[in-house]
């Protein structure tokens, strides 16, 4: 079976002195939801910035349906839909205007889907994004990249920062993109708990590579479910603890 | 195309507000600063257009200040530009759709400039149309130099937006612009410098239209492909790429000719010039350029194989004056010559006949050139072969080592002290004129002494057998010269109402000079002077000369400055020449008079754009034609050998 995104010794960094990503090897197989954990600064969000073309890899591969994301960037990114931490979208613009900008973008862009996630989640479409909370905007840009019917959805820690009842709306509205079974996530997040809910697939990101990667039930043993975030928390300290020590 | 317009509204529509508001703010600030300002000058003749231009300039100062940066500095929202970056595949159709919306801005807004000056200057009864002026019997368009900037400003739009994209979040562009063209200016400057008036011919001009096009590409290289998996320090590392890729062409056509400026094709030079020949008349001494407009480099130019070859550069100049007292003439024919360098404290003395070059120290304090012994007595010899100073009888007189050589009759010298060792001396008939101050000095071979001319001032004088015809500094009217005799012994000086408007060219004999007359609108006339007794001998010039209609002349012995012998240019049979040089006349050729001594008849021997420069043989003449060539003519037949440059270019 082909993998969707398959990553070989990824090494990036900014500049000399900061090395981030320090030989990175990671499989996402299709239809699975795969859950990126680590601390603050472990490299999450560079390691989606460079599947989004959006940095240069010092060195390894990346290929995204089997297609280097830099030299078939159209290709590959119409078929990615993303959300980031924050929304990186024009402060100007409101929801409705990202929308009509976004629609000769992706060829595959679904109006009808867009409409539908904007009354959903409560999208005020005539709001500046400067204007806009912080939820409000995370949900625009949920809308927007999921109406882009994504094979790949790439998040980027979408749920911190957002108060209880916003956040279970991102988090529904993730899941329900998660009923077609297609769909491959790869969800970068440090909240446990949102992890055990929807991780088909755990992989522990460390000093800029992958410690640990499998199942849940690879990654923790014969955890039950309910216990998955406090196992979660331990399996996470103790490689942490062990990389320190070692 | 869609895309493309998706990116262009979107600029409109980030940047709308501030252009708008700039707009409106400017436009208002400027009618109301025009209202208060005072009238008087600003709407008189000649400045209305200037408060046309003002607008438009605004129009453009909108573009290149606002919108160009905003171009790239828009795209910096919460996470850099990371928006555009990860979009599919936008990074190229954003910058169609931005340059889209630039040619628009850069249309509109001044237009709206234009337009908005224009009602301003309807509303308060004023045109313009000061910038059309009638120059002779043209109307030219008189460009207030407002625009003249904003038109140079337009061109480097593309250069702001590129150099944004080079700078972290696209600040400072136009800063950096203008340092980056600054630059690039001072580079061409450098090589401008050195190279003066090569900006006449240069027709720079044409490569403007590089500017805009050549930014763009930069531009495109910086956004397209430095953005796509990098920032702004691979977009300046692409873009500087492409820069510099782009610069070649000029700069490889700016080098070329600053090459061939300094490094000229020796046989394709233009306006030669010849400074003498080596006494053997093998080789000779020469400048010229691969253009008339560029100074010329000194070339060495082997007359019996054409071959040239380059002794300097631009600064590098060949004098005739080695010794002290320096000699203000050139000897026309002469072995050493003194090389220096303008731009270096350089000294040498270049033998034309070996091509061996010898350095020698200066003395600053004493201004004269330290030799060593044995070259001071090949130069001495040298001088006395080619000094054009003459005692009466035709005998060489020379200056060396503060003294004064006569050559007698027997062969022998007679020596003087030379009071003199400051200062210029230049031929003066039998005598010499000194230039060490003002008034000049005269100094008489007939009685190896200084005359003192009583009553005027002189500026110049002739010594004929000891007889002085001086000329005097009063102010005179144009053309005019006021002559007068002076008798050294009696200390008796008479006006010359006779040489009124005349010129002294040569001593046609020991005892009488060759006088030209000028005649205004009417041609020149020749004749013989005897100082002694004042007696004038016409020499009427040959028919053909006369047919000709020659008028407007004025003649020269030597056109090229060589042998400027008081006894004149002389071929082997002892014949004068005079060269009828054309000054604003249809007819451009020199015409080339013999004039025979003994028999007082005029000859026409030449018609050509001639430079005389020596007589090999009594049946031939080396010349200098048109300042390209040196040919060899045969007298008899009028035939012409070309002996430099061998091949016609």
């Amino acid at each position: 079976m082909n993998d969707v995104l398959k990553i070989d010794g990824l090494h990036c960094g900014y500049g000399r002195s900061k090395q981030v990503l320090r030989g990175l090897d990671l499989q996402v197989a299709p239809g699975k939801v795969t859950v990126l954990l680590g601390a603050n600064g472990a490299g999450k969000s560079t390691l989606l910035r460079v599947l989004l073309g959006v940095l240069r890899p010092e060195r390894g591969t990346v290929r995204i349906f089997g297609q280097d994301p830099l030299r078939a960037h159209r290709a590959v990114l119409q078929r990615i839909g993303y959300v980031p931490d924050v929304p990186d979208v024009y402060p100007w613009m409101q929801p409705r205007e990202l929308f009509r900008f976004l629609r000769p973008q992706y060829p595959r862009w679904n109006d009808a889907l867009c409409s539908e996630l904007c009354a959903r989640l409560s999208v005020p479409l005539r709001t500046k994004f400067k204007a806009l909370s912080r939820g409000q905007g995370m949900k625009a840009m949920l809308v927007a990249a999921l109406a882009v019917e994504p094979e790949l959805l790439l998040l980027d820690e979408p749920f911190a920062g957002l108060d209880p009842l916003v956040r279970e709306q991102v988090l529904q509205g993730v899941v329900e993109a998660l009923r077609d079974g297609e769909r491959t996530v790869l969800c970068a997040t440090h909240e446990l708990e949102i992890a055990a809910r929807i991780a088909d697939r755990v992989a522990v990101l460390h000093d800029g590579v992958i410690r640990k990667h499998g199942t849940l039930a690879e990654v923790l043993g014969e955890e039950e479910p309910r216990q998955v975030p406090q196992a979660l928390h331990s399996m996470l300290a103790a490689t942490c603890a062990a990389q320190v020590g070692s | 195309m869609n895309l493309l317009l998706e990116w262009c509204w979107k600029e409109w529509r980030a940047q709308r507000g501030l252009l708008l508001a700039y707009l409106l703010l400017v436009f208002g600030c400027m009618m109301c600063g025009f209202l208060l300002a005072p009238g008087h000058f600003w709407y008189e003749d000649g400045n209305r257009a200037h408060v046309l231009g003002w607008f438009v300039g605004a129009g453009v100062i909108g573009v290149l200040a606002f919108a160009v940066p905003a171009l790239v500095r828009g795209e910096f929202g919460a996470k850099d530009d990371q928006f555009v970056r990860r979009l599919p595949g936008a990074l190229a159709p954003a910058y169609w759709g931005k340059l889209l919306f630039l040619l628009l801005c850069a249309a509109a807004l001044p237009l709206l400039g234009l337009c908005t000056g224009e009602l301003y200057l309807q509303a308060t009864e004023h045109v313009w149309d000061d910038l059309f002026v009638v120059r002779g019997i043209e109307v030219v368009t008189a460009w207030p130099a407002i625009l003249i900037g904003a038109a140079s400003a337009m061109l480097l739009l593309p250069w702001v937006w590129a150099l944004a994209t080079w700078l972290p979040n696209g600040r400072m562009a136009i800063g950096a612009t203008a340092l980056l063209t600054v630059l690039l200016g001072l580079a061409a400057f450098g090589v401008v410098r050195n190279c003066p008036q090569i900006e006449l011919t240069l027709g720079w001009q044409s490569w403007l239209w590089l500017v805009a096009p050549l930014g763009l590409v930069v531009a495109w290289v910086s956004w397209v492909r430095g953005r796509r998996g990098g920032g702004h320090l691979r977009s300046a590392k692409l873009g500087a790429g492409a820069l510099a890729i782009g610069l070649l062409p000029p700069a490889g056509w700016l080098g070329s000719q600053a090459w061939e400026y300094h490094h000229p094709d020796l046989q394709a030079l233009v306006n030669l010039g010849i400074d003498g020949l080596s006494p053997d008349l093998h080789f000779a001494l020469g400048r010229g350029a691969h253009r008339l407009e560029w100074y010329g480099v000194p070339v060495r130019i082997d007359l019996q194989t054409g071959v040239g070859e380059q002794i300097g550069g631009i600064n590098t100049h060949l004098g005739v004056e080695i010794l002290r007292p320096f000699s203000l003439c050139p000897r026309g024919q002469q072995r050493y010559w003194h090389c220096s360098d303008y731009a270096r404290d350089l000294h040498a003395v270049y033998d034309l006949t070996t091509g061996v070059r010898t350095e020698v120290q200066h003395d600053a304090a004493r201004h004269r050139l330290e030799l060593p012994a044995d070259l001071q007595a090949h130069v001495v010899a040298d001088l006395r072969a080619t000094t054009p100073f003459r005692a009466p009888g035709n005998r060489p007189a020379w200056i060396a080592d503060g003294t004064l050589f006569v050559e007698q009759a027997d062969g022998s010298c007679s020596r003087t002290a030379w009071p003199e060792q400051a200062g210029y001396v230049r031929p003066a008939g039998h005598g010499i004129m000194v230039f060490s101050g003002a008034p000049v000095r005269l100094y008489d071979l007939t009685r190896r002494a200084f005359i003192v001319v009583p009553k005027i001032k002189a500026s110049g004088g002739f010594a004929v057998q000891g007889i002085w015809l001086v000329e005097s500094e009063l102010p005179v009217r144009a053309n005019q010269s006021h002559w007068h005799r002076f008798d050294p012994d009696r200390e008796v000086l008479d006006p010359c109402p006779e040489l009124a408007n005349c010129s002294l060219l040569a001593l046609l004999d020991d005892e009488e000079v060759l006088v030209l007359r000028h005649r205004p609108g009417f041609a020149e006339e020749l004749f013989a002077y005897r100082p002694r007794d004042r007696k004038q001998t016409s020499l009427p010039p040959p028919p053909e000369f006369v047919a000709a209609n020659v008028r407007w002349c004025f003649a020269s012995f030597g056109s090229s400055g060589l042998a400027r012998n008081p006894y004149g240019l002389r071929d082997p049979r002892g014949r004068l020449w005079v060269v009828w040089s054309p000054y604003g006349r249809q007819d451009p050729q020199m015409r080339c008079l013999a004039i025979d001594p003994a028999t007082r008849t005029v000859q026409q021997v030449l018609v050509g754009d001639l430079d005389i420069l020596a007589f090999p043989d009594e049946h031939s003449v080396l010349a200098l034609e048109a300042r390209r060539r040196i040919v060899r003519i045969d007298l008899a037949t009028g035939d012409k050998t070309v002996l430099f440059p061998r091949t016609t270019p």
